[in-house]
């Protein structure tokens, strides 16, 4: 009976707490704890609603604010870019991550990229995976009317612009269908990671008695290609490749 | 007679006098190649601006010298004056002296020439010369024999046979007998070492030493001491050290002696200066000859840490600090000690982390020149500044040297050197020399601040991962199908009624026609027109197969021709129509026939068109 009680007591504890959390009165905390210069405790505020799975880019965004101003930043940096991934268009998150990349040591310049490609990036990074499936649909839809159009306009001319209409939206629906899967697979794939370590040697191989490649600092953003035990293979945005180990940094 | 006699005799004296003033005589008209004889030119007059004539074959040893002879002769006094050459005959044959010419109470005066026969050297001449020549030489010779035997130069080499980079010590050692009377002693030339890298010994004073070799008595000094390092490989060539001396010997008198014994058998023997000796200087140069020596390569398999050293060598590393700051400079001191070619050791290869601004070697040389080669350390100070914090490995330092007792290569290598280094004082942006212009804009800004506005929404699955997105997507497909489907459908029923229509058509228009009649019983004219018009509309479209909405005249008669039918019957069938038409409203004179003659006129087209039709089918 009494371990009826005790565990009656414990269940209705969980549930309290889990209902218990306001997530709107922990944000507001934490932002004044921001305002007041209580960077520690804002941070930890923020955790705090991340946990709670409210994994928004906003709540993101404020944590790298909150490590920027500590000037930590790596962390900075690691937090602005997984609040870029969750709204790619958010000009602020871009400028504030912009800021962090200043302050770090290396400046690593991108690899230019062939222009269709440099298109297609700019543009898929416009919209998260969700908007790009709905606008396939709206696309769709389009082209269906289009196409039943075309079947009931008598006059040639009506018949022509209903079915240039329908191929044109055809093409935009499988465009955008082929951008919605790319983003989708982007946003589930953390290949990309930010390094912690002050400074790291990369190697040739993985091995601690491997060739030192180059060295990297804090900040800097790499993608991880492949991981061999406790090895990540990283390449540079400037091309260069080699090995480091996983505890140097953290995937965004 | 005798008047006349004397006369002639005092023009001849006077002319004597006159033209003997200026006379050439010789010592003698025969001579022999190389004798010397005297041209004398004798002037009985004052005179001036004498000039020689040409000596052509011969040689003037000495001259002219001048005599002036002053005589008294019957209380006159005359004086005259001769100019005389010695001169020598070069070759054989007969040459003429020519004219000499001189100014003389304000007139020319020329002298005779003389014919000189000159004649072949004789026999006993010749050997006399050669006889001096020879005794010149062989005295020439003698005294080089005894200066060599009394004053040389050795060249000794330490080695003969040694690896590139292997220090030889060459000595030149200078022996003197000091009973020689060096009159001077001067180095001419000094040996210069191509192919090798010299270090010399100090030598400001000779060390003269006595020394005794093969019974004799000398004095010695090392006037030259070098430490020869090799730096090309295959067969060296040590030059010779040449010095000049002049040695002031005793000889004997030729003209007394000249038996063929040596003269300076007795040279030394001899303390006393006796009579019939002399002295006389001989020039003569000592040199220390050449001396070669072998120069063997390195081993190819050299490791790339070799940086040139040879001989017995250590090598020892060390790090001031260990743990630094950044901008803060650190020192990888490199000490080389031991004995070898210290001095032409590069520098060990360091590379410090690239995080590390790297400054070229400072190199303190504490090294002595020692018979047996350079000896002592050189330490390498290399200095490198941390610009950024963190954990760093350096090394380790490896140092390679040939081994000259094993005949093998050594590699020595340091500890590694585990650097920490934390941060300066030095700002971080005094280093960010990437920065651009516009970075440096972008620095003076602030970040944006925090989002307040936020709407919190724990995360959702996106539409993209929805079932609904598919269903969407494939919806319109269908959709599409359908649509198609049903269309199919309807056009096909509609194609099915209108060839049912079709066959009716006669049919139909029979009907109406017959309706038509009711009305023109009943003599209702408009009714009649209007059902013999439909009747005709009505036919034309089921047989055309089209809507009767779509019928114009135009269109008729276009569709109808297209058909086949002549375009005689399309005019009749349009005809009927226009006159159905034209009828309904305009009053005519005798309505009852025209109404007939429409009717007759309809059922006539429509038969015509049908059999016309008919026949067209059967013929296709």
């Amino acid at each position: 009976m009494k371990r009826l009680i005790l565990l009656m007591i414990f269940f209705a504890l969980f549930t309290l707490q889990s209902f218990s959390f306001d997530s709107e009165k922990t944000l507001a905390q934490a932002n004044q704890c921001y305002l007041q210069k209580d960077y520690k405790k804002a941070a930890n505020l923020y955790f705090e609603l991340l946990d709670n799975n409210y994994k928004t880019a906003d709540v993101y965004f404020n944590l790298g604010n909150t490590y920027y101003k500590v000037q930590d930043w790596s962390s900075a940096i690691l937090y602005f870019e997984k609040a870029k991934r969750l709204r790619p268009t958010d000009s602020d998150i871009d400028m504030n991550l912009k800021m962090a990349n200043l302050q770090i040591i290396d400046k690593i310049d991108q690899v230019p990229q062939v222009f269709y490609a440099r298109w297609y990036n700019s543009i898929s990074a416009k919209l998260n995976s969700g908007t790009w499936a709905w606008l396939s649909v709206m696309f769709i839809w389009l082209a269906l009317v289009c196409f039943v159009g075309f079947l009931f306009y008598k006059t040639p001319r009506a018949k022509q612009t209903n079915f240039g209409l329908g191929v044109l939206s055809l093409f935009f629906t499988i465009l955008s269908i082929v951008i919605a899967v790319d983003v989708n697979k982007a946003e589930h794939t953390h290949n990309k990671g930010i390094i912690f370590d002050f400074s790291v040697y990369v190697k040739s191989s993985p091995g601690n008695d491997s060739k030192n490649l180059f060295i990297i600092h804090n900040g800097s953003k790499v993608k991880i290609e492949d991981r061999v035990n406790n090895w990540y293979k990283i390449k540079l945005l400037n091309g260069h490749e080699g090995w480091v180990e996983t505890k140097v940094l953290k995937r965004i | 007679m005798r008047k006349f006699v004397f006369f002639t005799m005092f023009l001849l004296v006077c002319y004597i006098a006159n033209s003997q003033t200026f006379l050439s005589t010789v010592s003698s008209n025969t001579v022999s190649v190389g004798e010397k004889f005297q041209l004398t030119f004798t002037l009985y007059a004052d005179g001036n601006n004498f000039k020689a004539p040409s000596f052509k074959g011969f040689q003037v040893l000495s001259g002219p010298s001048q005599t002036t002879q002053t005589s008294i002769e019957n209380g006159r006094m005359s004086r005259s004056y001769s100019l005389s050459y010695i001169l020598a005959a070069t070759a054989e044959g007969t040459f003429t002296i020519q004219p000499a010419t001189v100014t003389s109470g304000g007139k020319s005066v020329q002298s005779n020439s003389i014919n000189v026969k000159v004649l072949p050297e004789s026999e006993a001449q010749k050997q006399q010369k050669q006889q001096a020549k020879k005794q010149e030489q062989s005295l020439g010779q003698e005294a080089k024999q005894v200066i060599a035997k009394n004053l040389y130069i050795r060249l000794s080499v330490n080695k003969s046979a040694v690896y590139q980079g292997e220090a030889v010590r060459a000595q030149y050692k200078l022996y003197r007998n000091p009973e020689l009377n060096l009159v001077s002693l001067t180095p001419k030339k000094t040996p210069s070492f191509n192919g090798f890298w010299t270090q010399e010994f100090d030598q400001k004073n000779y060390n003269w030493q006595w020394e005794v070799v093969n019974g004799m008595r000398f004095q010695t000094a090392i006037v030259k001491e070098v430490i020869l390092i090799p730096q090309q490989t295959g067969k060296l060539t040590i030059d010779p050290f040449e010095w000049d001396c002049i040695a002031r010997l005793q000889v004997q008198n030729q003209n007394r002696d000249r038996r063929s014994r040596s003269m300076f058998d007795d040279f030394f023997d001899d303390p006393f200066f006796g009579g019939g000796r002399a002295y006389r200087d001989f020039d003569n140069l000592i040199s220390s000859g050449s001396s070669s020596i072998t120069v063997k390569a390195l081993p190819d398999n050299k490791p790339q840490s070799f940086t040139g050293g040879v001989g017995n060598l250590k090598m020892e590393a060390w790090v001031d600090n260990t743990k630094g700051l950044t901008n803060e400079p650190i020192t990888l001191k490199i000490k080389i000690s031991g004995n070898g070619n210290l001095k032409i050791i590069d520098a060990p290869l360091v590379k410090f982390p690239a995080d590390f601004e790297q400054y070229d070697p400072k190199i303190n040389d504490n090294t002595t020149v020692t018979a047996s080669g350079i000896s002592g350390n050189i330490t390498y100070e290399f200095l490198a500044i941390p610009r950024n914090q963190g954990k760093y490995k350096l090394g380790p330092v490896e140092f390679t040297y040939f081994d000259l007792a094993s005949k093998q290569f050594k590699t020595i290598k340091s500890a590694v050197f585990d650097l920490t280094i934390g941060k300066g004082s030095g700002s971080q942006s005094s280093f960010s020399g990437s920065a651009t212009k516009e970075d440096i804009q972008l620095l003076d800004r602030d970040i944006k601040y925090i989002k307040t506005d936020v709407k919190l929404v724990q995360n959702q699955r996106s539409f993209y991962a929805s079932a609904f997105y598919l269903v969407f997507l494939i919806l319109p497909f269908i959709l599409f199908f359908l649509i198609l489907l049903w269309r199919r459908k309807h056009k096909e029923n509609l194609k099915n009624r209108a060839l049912i229509n079709k066959k009716k058509a006669a049919d139909t228009a029979k009907k109406r026609l017959s309706k038509a009649k009711a009305h023109l019983v009943t003599a209702d004219k408009t009714a009649f027109y209007n059902e013999v018009a439909a009747a005709i509309w009505g036919y034309t479209a089921d047989k055309l197969m089209i809507q009767k909405s779509h019928l114009s005249k135009e269109r008729v008669r276009e569709l109808l021709e297209k058909n086949g039918l002549s375009a005689e019957l399309c005019e009749r069938v349009i005809k009927t129509i226009d006159d159905c038409e034209y009828a309904r409203y305009a009053p005519s004179n005798d309505e009852e026939k025209s109404m007939h003659d429409t009717y007759a006129e309809a059922e006539k087209v429509i038969i015509a068109v049908e059999s016309a039709h008919n026949t067209r089918r059967v013929q296709g």
